[in-house]
């Protein structure tokens, strides 16, 4: 089991390591998506060897969906990451699978398409085309996590973090403030979404690759991690703070070590007021009725 | 030279008739199983096999969905399915498991294999990898503009298919799971409660600061792609797929017929602005939500957006069907909706 999270402060490498932490996950401009912050091919590679010194996994985020013209840019950030050692490369676009192939570099993949692997069949066959892992979803029950576990193996399973459940090309936030003639707040990473009749707070934010959507609430695992054997175990940092990030890593040692996953999901609640955290599709199976649709 | 493929939706088997007789070279339709439009299809195995039927003595061809993304008892019986899709003598299914994909390729291998758009594929890279896994033809990312279709086109091997008409998803399609979130139906499994559409109030930290008079939303207006398809057909482009496999048996024809028109007086190499002007006011009868161009011209603007009142409200609405006339008291007889 490995325990993987975001990457906010490469200064900061002494906070990842008192917290446990395996792997840890970094951005470069351009090729990443959702994530917390953006570093520059010099910084990172002159951090890695640092990192690498404290026995802890670099990857990167290559999340972004590659366009016909970024293919020249996405191949020039595989190029780095083999040059500089990066040991693993998270990507959802077949495309980024292709490229690395062609340079035989499939050995470090990680597929985290967000929705599609819902199934150990699916999940079985992304891993013979020789990639590392892949990342389940996270809409799936707990049993379906559980019946994908007991069947495949190197699976990575995010334990804690918002649920991005949107991403479109599109500057929504832009275009919104603009046909309101309001003043363009599209660069701001504190606006939130509220439903016309709820009142969740759901972060959204817009930055070069379009618009994104993330849960009102945290989504936690804590009450199964004991199950989740043989899985790699992540954090997805978005819209939360370092400090937090590395609280839950510390924690989720503790509930691996033996504390009461329960209790310390009720902790969680009482000690974090300013968070709402859910079990998310744990126990909860999505229905498939459509009533009126496209 | 083959001639580009209209491709129509269908949700039974009149609107495959009406779509067939209007002029549509394919038409796609979701099964009871395996689809994302499972629960609201017409569409069993017979009727799927009186389709087939009736599309070869229209010399048309038929594709099916079997575009969910499972779970992991979904699955079951799935080649079967396959084998029976196969055998009935279906063109084409579209999906988006690579076990589908794995398990047609071997159980049925007369069926061509259509990558969905709901893989939101965006470059030829993308495209080499799905031939290799024996993808016969792939459905490109709403996402991607004309220029990038032009030199994907240029670039793979695959034949490529296009939207060209209908609803857009705001999200790059398959990876959405608002309405998962918002209403416990999942959007990869049919359950689509179109969440983007709603109205969302707008806060920076604790402060309300969107317009009241006009609540945020991701709605999109619809796609009508008329005036490109003489660039698609001119890129390579082997398939324009029009959206709407709920919409009306009138919705289909208007469209269908339409289009066909177009392609058809493309070829002949005689499309002026007034012909085109036509094209456009018999589209815009369709039920349609108000009409944009999607990606074709790049990043969409705000004006390509529905907020407010207009949020998901189509132009025009379907009524009924004139299934009679009687000369001598001058009254239709009419199926009404």
């Amino acid at each position: 089991m490995k325990l993987i999270c975001d990457c906010f402060d490469l200064n900061h490498l002494e906070n990842y390591v008192q917290s446990g932490v395996d792997r840890l996950i970094v951005a470069l401009p351009h090729v990443s998506v959702r994530q917390v912050k953006t570093f520059s091919f010099e910084s990172i590679a002159a951090w890695i060897p640092v990192v690498h010194e404290k026995h802890i996994e670099v990857a990167v985020n290559m999340l972004s969906f590659m366009m016909e013209e970024e293919i020249e840019l996405f191949q020039d950030a595989l190029t780095f990451c083999k040059e500089n050692h990066v040991d693993f490369i998270y990507y959802s676009d077949m495309g980024v699978f292709q490229l690395a192939s062609e340079m035989g570099m499939e050995e470090r993949l990680i597929y985290q398409p967000t929705t599609l692997i819902t199934n150990s069949m699916d999940a079985q066959n992304y891993l013979d085309l020789g990639i590392h892992s892949v990342v389940l979803s996270r809409e799936i029950t707990l049993e379906d996590t559980l019946r994908i576990l007991q069947k495949t193996s190197n699976c990575e399973v995010i334990v804690f973090g918002r649920n991005a459940m949107m991403h479109s090309k599109r500057k929504l936030l832009s275009s919104y403030f603009e046909f309101c003639g309001l003043e363009d707040k599209s660069n701001s990473r504190n606006l939130y979404l509220m439903e016309e009749n709820r009142d969740e707070k759901m972060p959204i934010y817009q930055d070069e690759k379009g618009t994104f959507v993330f849960s009102g609430s945290v989504f936690c695992m804590f009450s199964a991690l004991s199950q989740l054997v043989g899985a790699d175990l992540r954090i997805d940092g978005t819209s939360l703070t370092e400090e937090m990030v590395c609280q839950t890593c510390h924690d989720i040692h503790l509930i691996l070590e033996g504390e009461d996953g329960k209790k310390m999901f009720e902790k969680y609640q009482l000690d974090h007021p300013e968070f709402l955290f859910s079990e998310g599709f744990m126990y909860k199976k999505t229905s498939l009725v459509k009533e009126g649709c496209e | 030279m083959n001639r580009i493929e209209l491709l129509s939706p269908a949700g039974d088997l009149e609107r495959l008739k009406i779509a067939i007789l209007y002029g549509a070279d394919a038409v796609y339709i979701g099964g009871k199983k395996f689809s994302l439009r499972s629960r609201a299809s017409n569409f069993d195995l017979e009727t799927i096999e009186e389709a087939v039927k009736f599309a070869k003595e229209h010399h048309a061809r038929v594709h099916v969905t079997v575009n969910m993304i499972p779970h992991e008892d979904d699955l079951i019986e799935l080649e079967e399915y396959l084998k029976e899709l196969e055998r009935i003598g279906v063109t084409a299914i579209i999906c988006a498991s690579l076990s589908v994909v794995k398990c047609a390729k071997k159980v049925a291998p007369k069926l061509e294999v259509h990558l969905s758009t709901q893989h939101s594929t965006t470059n030829s890279k993308a495209i080499e990898f799905w031939k290799k896994m024996g993808v016969d033809r792939v459905v490109l990312a709403r996402e991607c503009d004309l220029s990038e279709i032009r030199s994907v086109s240029e670039s793979t091997a695959l034949p490529i298919e296009v939207f060209i008409h209908g609803g857009m998803c705001i999200s790059y399609s398959g990876r959405c799971t608002l309405s998962n979130h918002m209403t416990n139906r999942d959007a990869n499994r049919g359950g689509c409660a179109q969440s983007c559409r709603w109205k969302y109030r707008m806060l920076e930290e604790e402060t309300f600061i969107h317009d009241s008079k006009h609540l945020f939303s991701m709605s999109s207006k619809d796609m009508m792609a008329a005036r490109y398809i003489q660039s698609l057909i001119e890129c390579g482009v082997t398939s324009l797929k029009i959206e709407g496999r709920m919409k009306s048996t009138y919705y289909v024809a208007t469209v269908i017929r339409a289009y066909r028109m177009l392609i058809d007086r493309i070829y002949e190499g005689n499309v002026d602005e007034e012909f085109m002007n036509k094209i456009l006011d018999e589209l815009s009868r369709s039920e349609n939500r108000p009409t944009a161009v999607g990606f074709y011209e790049g990043q969409p603007k705000a004006c390509d957006q529905l907020y407010g009142i207009n949020g998901a409200g189509v132009t025009q609405e379907y009524i009924a069907s004139i299934l009679d006339y009687d000369m001598e008291t001058h009254m239709p007889s009419q199926e009404s909706f």
